[in-house]
């Protein structure tokens, strides 16, 4: 054997002790098996003895080096410090079970049972300091996190150094050397600002400021932690980010400070002084934060929480006071409401109450493809090699039409990451997120995914930043504060030439009517701000159809939102769903126990079926009620904003250049509609894009003969997807006057300056025969003609258990090699 | 490896950051230095 390079040696071991990445990275993985070997005394170095390996082994995190430890804990000789290394390791995941099951027998895994339950691996860490003297660096006004991080860098946000180098380069170019030159103070800086953090939830943002006001971490290269966060307001995302990556965020009236002042901040008292004069105080929300400071973040603090109350458990002991328990809201004694009810379930209690904070479990989870590739690194750094969330699903939605070279790759290698974990992956081409993950949805459960439109028709979603979306996967369950509910109450009856996404509308055009919601956006009133939206007295329809109204909860800016549905259609739903899955079994798509577990889970919801129902006294923030009988014409969302709406008579004869029929919002039953519309007709002057939102749905619309309409009527048809909705892919004509059934209008995002209006696929269809938005009389010609007679086979939806041998359909049988 | 490294090293500093975390590769050239190099048989299959 030869000896390493001379006066080297220092440095390589300080090149594997500090710079390889922790969790399940592929250099983690390299460097967990060379320790493990040299452990387990397989490999002798020079360098780095059997100790020393298992010390070092101690600091990964989590992941690959979570079983050699554990084989360790039989090694006489080792056993101790290997019982230290696990101690202290919180990304344990389903290894629990295996420590557990080998203390029955084997006394130093018993120890690590017992240190995780008293545990040591938060009280071996030095509380939050009660003071903190830090210099003030302060950026006047708003800094959004595009200050932060900007989008015309986005390429370098992964190499997190050097991104940070860019942050604030257009909102206050030059500021980072004034940054840099107050370290000669002697003390951390604390950023200070008024308005901090709004925008887009990018971790990145984050990122960049920790690494020029937080500390370095040990054994994790380029990365830091802790620092401190000032501001008269931080924006709720923003603030929880910081809370997850260890930084003391602090709200409080900041216009006392300037930049270059030492102050000096109680974390008891609830004091900034400077020169020992009080300058500003607060109150440090969440009650938790100190904690979460010395867990070295809200995400090791809930893992280790849950580590160790499940040690707690396996040891047959009571609850810890170790920990300080969130606020809880004071009970009030009333009924919960569905989505309470639901959220109750998800942690094991009859109901939560908004305020409440709780960490559902985590039945189902999306992610699609713009996001994926963050989603990935998060999950990588939770050093996390198989998912506890019982379902994880990728699409490939967003950019499967024209893919650019990176997108390609990651065509080429999100599938395994996601399958080897137990998730299911899509391909591209099958279509978006939303249509495929509701058909994978289990009634009265809860999910979140990286999309804000992931809202599911039966059970709840919490929508997330890939940040969220990564721990839910990993861990299973997901920190949730509870929001407040608002109810939206249909009543009446539907009228005719109504549809469904003129209620979609309704609901903000009765609240605009009420003064509860308003359009300007100084001064903005919005009822359903931040709420879960609950939607009552439409129980008949289709679960497709619920979905319309879930996915718009998205554009009233509400936290979800759940239907209320009779069990009747959610029955019908997941016979459907089963069949589809086996097919995706059949056609060989991955994992298959998540889908053969999903199954089984479906089977036995319909063998009881059973829906959580809200109590008579349930307590909402606020009701919206809708009289049917009122709607009595099309609702449009008008250019360029979604609570914009208005009666299709009041916009009527708006010419019009490109109609898009497509994205989630749309179901089968939408584009037979628009196909009896246009039957018949010659190419539309418009330019008309259909687009079906999964390729079931393209199937079934060719199998039925709607696609040659669509060819007849000259229309433009791309691969099922998100297509034109997120404007990242075709996009139609600058400053072009739209139609849309897509989910959102907002500026440039169809189109550069294109104004775009949000309607039904059936007014969408008549106007492209138009080349304006039709006339209240023109529109109910058309539906009194074309969709009335035939509304029953027009509004039929996608039952794969109906279609004979739908199992066996699409499946590829291989040649056998001969 | 180390060479590399080290120039490596040194472009960032011009940038004023520190360098990138190690690659796989790098990992393994670096664990075959530190042991200079591992008996063949004990190579993994």
């Amino acid at each position: 054997m030869r000896p390493p390079p001379p006066g080297e040696e220092a440095f390589l071991k300080d090149l594997l002790a500090n710079q390889v990445p922790p969790g399940v990275d592929d250099a983690s993985r390299v460097k967990a098996e060379f320790l493990a070997r040299i452990a387990k005394d397989q490999l002798k170095c020079p360098l780095i003895g059997r100790k020393e390996a298992v010390y070092l082994l101690g600091t990964m995190i989590g992941g690959f080096n979570i079983q050699p430890l554990i084989d360790l804990l039989s090694d006489p000789n080792l056993a101790d410090d290997a019982v230290a290394a696990l101690s202290n390791t919180l990304m344990i995941y389903d290894a629990f079970g295996r420590v557990v099951a080998l203390s029955r027998d084997n006394s130093f895994a018993l120890q690590v049972v017992q240190n995780w339950a008293n545990g040591t691996w938060f009280t071996s860490r030095p509380p939050m300091p009660g003071e903190v003297t830090v210099t003030v660096f302060k950026v006047e006004g708003e800094i959004n996190t595009d200050d932060f991080s900007p989008a015309s860098e986005a390429w370098s946000r992964p190499d997190i150094p050097l991104h940070a180098q860019s942050m604030l380069m257009t909102r206050a170019p030059g500021s980072l050397d004034v940054l840099k030159g107050l370290h000669a103070k002697g003390h951390p800086i604390a950023f200070v600002g008024d308005v901090v953090g709004t925008g887009s939830s990018r971790k990145s943002a984050v990122n960049s400021l920790l690494w020029f006001v937080g500390h370095e971490i040990p054994h994790v290269p380029a990365k830091r932690t802790g620092g401190v966060v000032l501001g008269s307001t931080i924006a709720p995302i923003f603030f929880n980010t910081a809370e997850d990556s260890g930084m003391l965020p602090i709200q409080c009236d900041v216009g006392g400070l300037a930049t270059g002042d030492v102050i000096t901040i109680d974390t008891a008292k609830g004091t900034i002084t400077r020169n020992g004069t009080v300058v500003t105080t607060f109150t440090l929300q969440p009650n938790t934060l100190g904690d979460e400071v010395r867990a070295g973040g809200r995400v090791n603090l809930i893992v280790g929480r849950k580590l160790t109350e499940q040690a707690r458990q396996a040891l047959g002991w009571g609850p810890t006071d170790l920990f300080v328990l969130p606020d809880r809201p004071p009970e009030t004694g009333k009924g919960y409401s569905q989505a309470q009810k639901i959220v109750g379930r998800a942690v094991g209690k009859a109901g939560v109450r908004p305020g409440e904070y709780c960490e559902p479990k985590m039945t189902t989870v999306g992610s699609q493809d713009t996001t994926g590739p963050m989603t990935r690194d998060e999950i990588k750094e939770l050093a996390c090699l198989g998912f506890s969330a019982d379902l994880v699903m990728q699409s490939f939605c967003h950019t499967a039409a024209y893919p650019r070279a990176v997108d390609i790759k990651t065509h080429a290698t999100l599938p395994d990451f996601v399958t080897e974990r137990g998730g299911i992956s899509l391909a591209p081409g099958d279509g978006v997120i939303h249509s495929w993950l509701n058909r994978m949805c289990l009634p009265d459960t809860v999910g979140t995914g990286g999309d804000s439109h992931t809202r599911f028709p039966i059970g709840i979603s919490f929508p997330a930043g890939s940040g969220l979306v990564a721990f839910a996967s990993a861990t299973g369950a997901m920190p949730l504060v509870m929001p407040e509910s608002v109810l939206v109450r249909f009543k009446g009856t539907m009228q005719p030439g109504v549809t469904l996404r003129d209620l979609v509308n309704a609901i903000p055009w009765v609240a605009i009517q009420q003064g509860r919601l308003t359009v300007a956006k100084t001064g903005k009133k919005n009822m359903f701000a931040g709420a879960i939206l609950e939607i009552e007295g439409l129980g008949d329809l289709k679960v497709e159809q619920a979905f319309e109204l879930a996915d718009a909860s998205a554009e009233r800016s509400a936290a979800a939102c759940t239907v209320l549905l009779n069990k009747e259609p959610v029955m019908e739903y997941l016979r459907s769903n089963i069949t589809l899955l086996q097919n995706m079994i059949n056609r060989g798509y991955r994992s298959v126990d998540a889908i053969r577990r999903r199954i089984a889970a479906m089977e036995a919801w319909l063998a009881q079926p059973e829906l959580l129902t809200p109590d008579p006294d349930a307590q909402y923030k606020d009701i919206l009620e809708i009289d049917l009988d009122t709607i009595t014409e099309p609702i449009l969302a008008c250019p360029n904003d979604p609570d914009d709406v208005k009666k299709l008579s009041e916009v009527a004869g708006t010419p019009v250049d490109e109609v898009f029929l497509g994205s989630c919002m749309t179901n089968i039953g939408h584009f037979r509609a628009a196909g009896n519309i246009l039957e018949g007709h010659a190419q539309t002057d418009v330019r008309l894009w259909v687009v079906p939102p999964t390729r079931m749905d393209e199937q079934q619309l060719k199998d039925e003969g709607v696609y040659s309409i669509f060819g007849k009527a000259g229309a433009r048809t791309e691969v099922p997807g998100c297509s034109l909705c997120m404007g990242n892919q075709a996009r139609v004509r600058d400053n072009a006057t739209v139609v849309s059934t897509s989910t959102r209008n907002f500026d440039n995002r169809m189109g550069k300056g294109a104004k775009v209006f949000l309607s039904s696929a059936e007014v969408a269809a008549v106007t492209s025969l138009l080349g304006r938005i039709p006339t209240v009389a023109e529109y109910m010609s058309a539906m009194n003609e074309r969709i009335m007679p035939k509304m029953d086979s027009t509004y039929r939806y996608l039952n794969f258990h109906e279609i004979p041998g739908y199992e066996k359909r699409g499946v590829v049988i291989p040649i056998q090699p001969t | 490896m180390l060479e590399a490294y080290r120039q490596h090293a040194n472009e960032r500093k011009q940038l004023g950051v520190p360098p990138l975390p190690l690659s796989a590769e790098q990992t393994t050239a670096l664990t075959h230095l530190l042991c200079a190099p591992p008996p063949p048989e004990k190579k993994r299959s």
